[in-house]
């Protein structure tokens, strides 16, 4: 599955750090910009109105200084020529006429309310209106004193001052009256009305906190408008030194007011005009325009900035909602990678199929193939043809609405050609009518817990089957014990009561009848033990090779005919713990097993060989801790062994074989022995093909074969046929095998009922008798009574596993020819058989 | 007179080996079950074992430490026949000799004769 990234990676978080840093930035110059643009709006502004006021004011200064010039112009034209007239005419005319004569001539200066003439002692002579007061000196005047002292070029004018003959505030202006040689002779003075002046600039329509001032050079105030009366006549120095420069200001001393200030001097008079305005007034309109601006700036500011907070807040709320959807997605992904799913989406009415990568590699496709409908997807993958009934139907029912979820387990074949085992989930989506919309689900593979499973109940089976023959071993035991006792005690009173019985008499018969069933018994008894493994047995180091070898010796010169046997021997001298004569019977029993199961021909291989297990292993019966082991492999190629008959096989008294040709103990009995010796069976079975078994035994060391007994020369038979009986079909294999490897005919039978029925159907066919004792229906001492009953001569040994007196006495009684011990030997079977045919007379 | 030791639960069987053995001229005593001290002397001890395989070895040897020395002859419903005199099972079990029940008379008087005598 590809990988779903880091998570949440650093490049996201870094995108939107920039992006944040971003905004601010541009947020903070667009609000620093329309500050900016503010205060500079603000500052033009400012300078505007600065320089409109300037150019009002200057301009104002300048018309007003003008008018005043012509005023004080005039005045100066009136004096000249009055001078003139008064040294030329004037003293030709009465002086009584003079005052009406200047009255003339002042009339239409309306600036100048007298005009006089004062002599050279500073006496007043004429005066223009009224009658000079008597002596009026004003020789102490300014006006007389800078005009005698010439100091004064042509005109002067006086400081403001209130006139002494009718106390009026003014002006006075005076010329030098020379006389004939040129002396100074007296002065003409004009009183100049400053009311009349003020009330000329009183018709200026100033505007508020506006002043109108006129000055002398050396700054004394003579008029202003708005009037300050108490102010004219004192000196303020600032207003002299006051430039004409437009943007000059001045703290106006006047009114103790910042104002504006321009300067106009009064042409050809010692005077200025100076008009003030006052700065808040001037700026009155700009302070409130900028009181605006900046609350508008301000507003704008703080909205710019909610809006920027708003924006970053955004922002960040977005990076975290993207990196919880991207979490989010990547532990989706994770724990899809981590349960190792894959998941499904099916859009049912579009046939809209969408698969994850890891969904197409559990189907065994491609990750990065195509899938993108329910029919592609079924072209693409391959179903094990057994799942796909219950795939089908499992479907069906979710999408019929029968079951609430969807779920089933079936095997899809992978790119290898495995199969492998899914478990797909879902669920389906479902419109108003309940029909199926969407379809969505995931699978994983279970292969391995499905194995585990079947491991787990293989196991689980294994352990109720050794738990069962368990209880069969102490039930068996306990079994045997009692009945061994009870048939003790049966057998020993019958012997001794039949001892004490008379010959030939009922009783006799009865009492020997009693022993019978009593034998049979206990040959049932023996048996159970055997398989139930509670008995205890010879046990000694068994050298395993030559156990397999003769016993394949027995059995490759009774091989059926289409049969080949293929033999590795390849033990070595390894040792197995055990009794030589039940090794013998569980490689004789598998392998007759197996020659029965090729009825039509095949290959019987046995294997030998040593192995070592390095981890526990568990089969088909028992399992098996790490050790040395040696494995008997027993193959054949027969029909197999079915499922039913597998789970059973190893119960004792199961059979597949008919009634009366086999007790059903065989496999019980190998079992039985196996897992007395510690160790463990594997089947492995197939239809057709055949089976094989394997048989594990722990490996005790090692020990030398037995020496091979010399080969004396036996007594041969010479075709003579051979009856064999007995109940152990891998004991009929063996003695056939004897028999016939010293030149007779033999024919087995593995029960004795049947040899009873060949020999009553061909008494004379038989030429001898071989017959086991112990037998489930009829004893060996019994056949042989029956045989004996058709043909009186017919020569028959018997052979037991275990001796005793009665088995003797029974034999002598019936005149049984001899008595074999198994296990059996062929030189004791060679030297019967020929005694038995060739009495030695 | 010899004396042979019987532990034997079963009663049947027990009455039988009595009569077997007094009739071949031996003296049976049975342990007096009370007293576990009571082996006293005994030239032969036969010992009946219930599960040889497990409970029943634990069995012998508390016979086998009771009769010090005294050959003992197992017998069990549990041997299986082809038992051999001196064989392995019977070194596991530490005894003289097995016999598989159901005993045959002349196999158990044939083994006690060969290990303690005639009677005389």
């Amino acid at each position: 599955m590809p990988s779903a990234g880091p998570p949440f990676s650093d490049t996201d978080s870094i995108r939107f750090k920039r992006l944040r840093l971003g905004v601010l930035v541009l947020g903070i110059l667009v609000i620093l910009a329309f500050t900016i643009s503010s205060a500079y709006d603000s500052w033009r502004s400012y300078h505007r109105m600065v320089a409109a006021t300037d150019r009002e004011i200057g301009n104002l200064a300048n018309a007003l200084a003008e008018q005043t010039a012509w005023t004080f112009r005039a005045v100066d034209l009136l004096l000249i020529d009055t001078a003139q007239w008064y040294g030329s005419e004037g003293r030709l005319i009465p002086p009584e006429r003079i005052n009406d004569a200047l009255a003339s001539r002042t009339a239409g200066v309306t600036q100048v309310s007298l005009v006089t003439i004062v002599d050279a002692h500073g006496i007043q002579r004429h005066r223009s209106r009224g009658a000079s007061p008597p002596n009026l000196d004003v020789s102490d005047r300014s006006y007389f004193i800078a005009q005698r002292d010439g100091s004064a070029t042509g005109r002067f004018m006086s400081e403001p001052l209130v006139t002494r003959s009718e106390n009026r505030a003014a002006v006075v202006l005076s010329h030098r009256l020379n006389d004939d040689n040129g002396e100074f002779a007296g002065v003409v003075t004009a009183i100049v009305d400053l009311d009349d002046i003020k009330q000329f600039y009183r018709a200026v329509n100033l505007e508020s906190g506006s002043a109108i001032q006129l000055l002398r050079e050396d700054g004394t105030l003579l008029a202003r408008n708005p009037p300050a009366l108490e102010e004219v006549g004192r000196t303020f120095p600032d207003f002299a030194a006051a430039g004409t420069s437009s943007t000059d200001r001045l703290l106006n001393p006047i009114d103790d007011r910042s104002d504006f200030i321009a300067v106009a001097p009064v042409r050809d008079t010692p005077l200025k005009l100076a008009v003030t305005r006052d700065a808040a007034v001037a700026l009155h309109a700009w302070r409130d325009e900028t009181i605006r601006v900046v609350v508008r700036t301000i507003i704008f500011v703080l909205l710019g900035a909610l809006t920027l907070a708003a924006l970053l807040r955004q922002i960040r709320r977005v990076a975290a909602g993207e990196r919880a959807l991207r979490e989010s997605e990547e532990r989706y992904a994770l724990a899809m990678e981590g349960a190792n799913e894959g998941h499904w989406d099916w859009d049912v009415a579009a046939d809209r199929l969408f698969l994850s990568p890891k969904m197409k590699m559990l189907y065994g496709l491609d990750a990065h193939s195509v899938v993108n409908s329910r029919s592609a997807w079924l072209a693409q993958i391959v179903i094990h043809p057994d799942d796909m009934p219950h795939f089908e139907t499992a479907l069906e029912d979710h999408f019929s609405g029968r079951t609430p979820y969807y779920e089933c387990d079936y095997r899809v074949r992978q790119l290898n050609g495995d199969w492998h085992w899914l478990r797909g989930r879902g669920r389906c989506l479902r419109d108003a009518t309940g029909n199926p919309v969407r379809f969505v689900g995931s699978s994983s593979d279970v292969t391995a817990q499905r194995q585990a499973q079947a491991d787990k109940e293989q196991l689980e089976g294994q352990l109720r089957q050794s738990q069962k023959m368990e209880a069969i071993g102490t039930m068996a035991g306990g079994i045997a014990h009692d009945f061994n006792n009870i048939l003790g005690a049966i057998l020993g009173y019958g012997e001794l009561a039949h001892q004490n019985s008379r010959e030939g008499s009922p009783m006799r018969r009865y009492l020997d009848n009693v022993m019978h069933a009593a034998e049979r018994a206990k040959i049932l008894v023996e048996g159970i033990l055997g398989f139930s493994r509670s008995g205890l047995g010879e046990r000694a180091p068994v050298n395993i090779r030559s156990v397999v070898s003769e016993t394949l010796e027995l059995l490759e010169a009774s091989l059926p005919a289409g049969i080949r046997l293929e033999r590795r021997i390849d033990a070595g001298d390894a040792a197995v713990i055990g009794d030589p004569t039940y090794l013998h019977q569980v490689a004789m029993n598998l392998c007759t097993n197996a020659i029965q199961a090729m009825e039509h021909g095949g290959l019987l291989s046995v294997t030998l060989e040593c192995v070592e297990v390095s981890e526990s292993r568990a089969l088909s019966r028992g399992s098996l801790a790490p050790g040395l082991y040696v494995r008997l492999i027993v193959g054949d190629t027969g029909a197999g062994i079915p499922v039913a008959v597998l789970e059973r096989m190893f119960d004792p008294f199961f059979t597949t074989k008919s009634v009366g040709e086999g007790t059903g103990l065989g496999l019980s009995l190998v079992h039985g022995i196996v897992a007395d010796l510690g160790g463990a069976i594997g089947v492995t079975t197939e239809s057709g093909r055949g089976t094989r078994f394997e048989i594990w035994l722990p490996v005790a060391g090692e020990i030398a074969a037995p020496p091979i007994e010399e080969e004396r020369m036996l007594p041969r038979g010479n075709g003579e046929t051979v009856m064999i009986v007995d109940d152990e079909r891998a004991l009929v294999g063996l003695a056939e095998e004897i028999t016939a490897g010293l030149g007779y005919e033999p024919v087995g039978f593995a029960s004795s009922s049947s040899a009873l029925h060949a020999f009553q159907a061909a008494p004379d066919r038989f030429d001898v008798i071989l017959t086991d004792e112990s037998m489930p229906d009829l004893l060996g001492t019994e056949l042989a009574r029956e045989i004996r009953r058709i043909r009186p001569t017919v020569p028959i040994i018997v052979m037991s596993g275990y001796g005793g007196s009665q088995l003797a006495n029974r034999a002598a009684e019936i005149g049984v020819n001899a008595v074999l011990r198994k296990p059996l030997h062929s030189r004791d079977l060679a030297e019967s058989l020929a005694r038995a045919l060739r009495p030695v007379h | 007179m010899l004396n042979i030791v019987l532990y034997e639960e079963d009663f049947l069987m027990r009455n039988l080996l009595r009569e077997w053995l007094g009739e071949a001229g031996y003296q049976v005593r049975l342990p007096d079950r009370q007293n576990a001290q009571s082996g006293g002397n005994a030239d032969l001890v036969i010992a009946s074992v219930y599960m040889p395989k497990q409970a029943g070895a634990q069995y012998v040897r508390a016979i086998r430490s009771r009769h010090p020395g005294t050959p003992i002859i197992a017998i069990s419903g549990q041997f299986r026949s082809g038992l051999s005199q001196g064989g392995a099972t019977a070194q596991a079990l530490g005894v003289q000799q097995v016999i598989a029940k159901p005993l045959v008379r002349s196999d158990l008087l044939d083994s006690v004769r060969a290990m303690i005598g005639t009677s005389v």
